[in-house]
């Protein structure tokens, strides 16, 4: 006779997977929201649902609490990773009115965010535990391993905002500086495989700091400069620097992906 | 006496009151500022989400909703913000969807009704609104608000919202004509704005430099600066012979920049030309082409009376190989006695020292090489100078 243990986060996990599961079989996208919260009752939980499916009329809702876990999960049947994001402002803005918001909440669409296995949601709900006592801010989460690093240097933070915002739902590791110096001090720091940087810079310069970082690894091919100078002796001079390649603003994050996917190979 | 002193006490209790009232309107001047400022920055807070939202979904299939929430005017003020930096900073799908986004928000017909109705002020802030968000239906009324616009800095930042907005090139055009009218040689700023239109620059440029206006034909040429293409080549040679001299030198710029083959006749005309500035750019550009059947020319070049054309004649022959540097020492040797002898002297003396710093470089090494074997050769100076090999 076989006995089987599960823990509690088994339980939670395979509800999950099942939901996943059943909107994935329709050939549709299953969003998941995740929150740690304190004390949910039946009556908040209802008052969560009605108001999600108030405001994402288009998509059924479902809405379970894991009491050991004190994780509350809310599931998009149909719910792409920009409706299920909508509905999370929707959700955070609710629990932080009750007082019940304990710390992050993460987003997912499934398959969109990842391959949902067993392992991946449970490192999902484990994230979110983990969570608690943070900042209430609200998180991706993706199922890939973020394998390429990339440093960020620009003074906007718009831009900067963005394009970390972007790479990260793509699975990178992102990291940002305001300045010249930051930015190379964060690199001598971490090392990273991709260095997008700014021409204008406060302290050290783009150029300067490509001058810099070739100095310091020669490893050809890693810094993208990514300005608004459009002149073609700015761009001489970015790529006599060492620059492997330019970018220029106004941005487009899909040019810009591309670039970084070629220069690491990533295809 | 008794009189005036009770006059100037009314008068003192006058200013007393004066200055009391003046100090009530400061601090409430203040305490509303202070309280704009701290709603915006709990506003700010407050959209951290949504904007995060917007940023993530801003290259999506799926529409961008309003935010799940109602903005009173200070919000929308700080939301209309944050959308103009994001609408400048992106491209493409993006910009549209920010756009979009505007418009289902109700800022565009806000900022279209503050313009109809507003005060100066009120147009002025509403027309660089609608320009960061590229509302085309404003633009019959922003061209109305230009057209009786005085001169100061205010009809630059109309102008701009209009290049912006610009539904094709005849609105451009339009803009250009009314801010035109002020007189006033805006060239480089007028093609700043252009760019931000969303038409093809180039074509626009060429066309103005075809016209008969003067200024036009500045603002295209400015604009054309940066363009290698064949068609502005052909455009900006009909200018090359205008009465007007910056409008030649700038046409002669641009031509040799556009082309890659320079014919003699062009050559030989442009060498011609009285103007120095027109003479040293023929001169670079045949080294920059590379234009190795030229050497004659830049040989005749070597005596021209200003020692600038001389210098860059020079300075090219370097550039052109062994043949080129040895017809400079050649030319530098037949001429020794005279000034322009010791003018390429000179010259050749200082391009040795300034090659020797340079040898790390295999092109500069290989010249500096023959530059020395030539000098020693056609000069024969006692003093020996060191070959690197």
């Amino acid at each position: 006779m076989a006995i089987v243990i599960r823990n509690s986060i088994q339980e939670i996990t395979l509800q999950l997977l099942q939901y996943i599961h059943l909107a994935n079989k329709k050939n549709a996208p299953c969003g998941v929201i995740l929150a740690p919260c304190a004390n949910m009752n039946p009556k908040t939980l209802e008052q969560a649902k009605v108001l999600i499916s108030k405001n994402v009329a288009f998509l059924p809702v479902q809405l379970f609490y894991d009491a050991p876990n004190q994780v509350l999960c809310a599931v998009l049947d149909g719910g792409t990773l920009g409706s299920t994001h909508y509905a999370s402002l929707v959700l955070k803005d609710f629990l932080q009115t009750q007082h019940l918001l304990q710390g992050q909440l993460r987003v997912s669409s499934f398959p969109e965010s990842g391959k949902p296995t067993e392992s991946a949601i449970a490192d999902f709900i484990q994230q979110v535990i983990q969570s608690k006592g943070n900042d209430d801010d609200i998180h991706f989460f993706t199922a890939a391993n973020a394998e390429t690093s990339v440093l960020i240097a620009d003074p906007d933070d718009l831009v900067r905002e963005f394009i970390k915002i972007r790479l990260e739902l793509k699975g990178y590791r992102v990291y940002e500086a305001k300045d010249g110096q930051e930015a190379y001090d964060t690199f001598v720091r971490i090392m990273p495989d991709i260095v997008i940087t700014e021409l204008n810079l406060p302290i050290l310069d783009g150029y300067q700091l490509i001058r810099t970082i070739q100095r310091k690894d020669s490893h050809e091919g890693k810094v993208i400069v990514l300005t608004d100078k459009q002149l073609t002796g700015s761009m001489s001079r970015a790529y006599e620097s060492g620059a492997a390649d330019y970018v220029t603003k106004p941005l487009s994050i899909s040019e810009l992906e591309w670039k970084i996917k070629r220069l690491t190979g990533n295809h | 006496m008794y009189i005036n002193i009770e006059v100037a006490i009314k008068f003192l209790y006058a200013l007393i009151i004066l200055n009391v009232g003046f100090a009530v309107v400061v601090y409430a001047m203040k305490i509303k500022k202070l309280r704009r400022t701290r709603m915006e920055h709990r506003f700010e807070v407050k959209i951290k989400d949504y904007l995060t939202y917007v940023l993530v979904h801003i290259e999506g299939k799926e529409p961008l909703n309003a935010p799940p929430f109602s903005l009173n005017q200070v919000e929308q003020e700080v939301m209309q913000e944050q959308l103009n930096d994001m609408i400048e900073n992106f491209t493409g799908t993006a910009r549209d969807k920010c756009m979009e986004l505007c418009k289902r928000l109700g800022l565009v017909q806000v900022h279209l009704n503050r313009l109809e109705k507003g005060s100066y002020s009120v147009k002025v802030d509403a027309a660089y609104h609608l320009g960061c968000m590229r509302v085309q239906e404003a633009v019959p009324a922003l061209l109305k608000f230009l057209q009786t616009h005085r001169r100061n800095s205010s009809l630059f930042v109309v102008a701009r919202s209009i290049a912006k907005c610009a539904r094709d090139e005849r609105d451009v055009k339009e803009m250009v004509q009314i801010v035109l009218r002020h007189n006033k040689g805006f060239y480089d700023l007028l093609v700043d704005m252009i760019k931000e239109a969303d038409i093809d620059h180039g074509v626009l440029f060429t066309e103005f430099i075809q016209r008969e206006s003067h200024e036009f034909i500045h603002i295209g040429l400015c604009g054309l600066k940066d363009y290698t293409e064949p068609t502005v080549a052909s455009a900006a040679y009909r200018l090359i012979g205008s009465p007007d001299r910056t409008i030649q030198s700038k046409a002669v710029e641009i031509y040799l920049k556009s082309v890659h083959f320079i014919p003699r006749n062009v050559v030989q005309k442009l060498l011609q030309n009285p103007l120095d500035e027109v003479r040293i750019l023929t001169l670079q550009a045949i080294a920059d082409l590379q234009l190795m059947t030229y050497i004659d020319v830049m040989r005749n070049a070597l005596l021209d009376e200003s020692m600038r054309v001389s210098e860059a004649s020079a300075k090219g022959l370097l550039l052109l190989g062994e043949r080129g540097i040895a017809e400079l020492c050649e030319v530098a040797a037949e001429v020794r006695r005279s000034q322009q002898g010791e003018y390429l002297h000179m010259l050749i003396e200082e391009q040795i020292q300034s090659l020797s710093l340079q040898l790390h470089d295999l092109d500069q090494l290989t010249r500096y090489n023959s530059l020395v074997y030539y000098y020693e050769k056609t000069i024969g100076k006692n003093k020996r100078i060191y070959r690197v090999v």
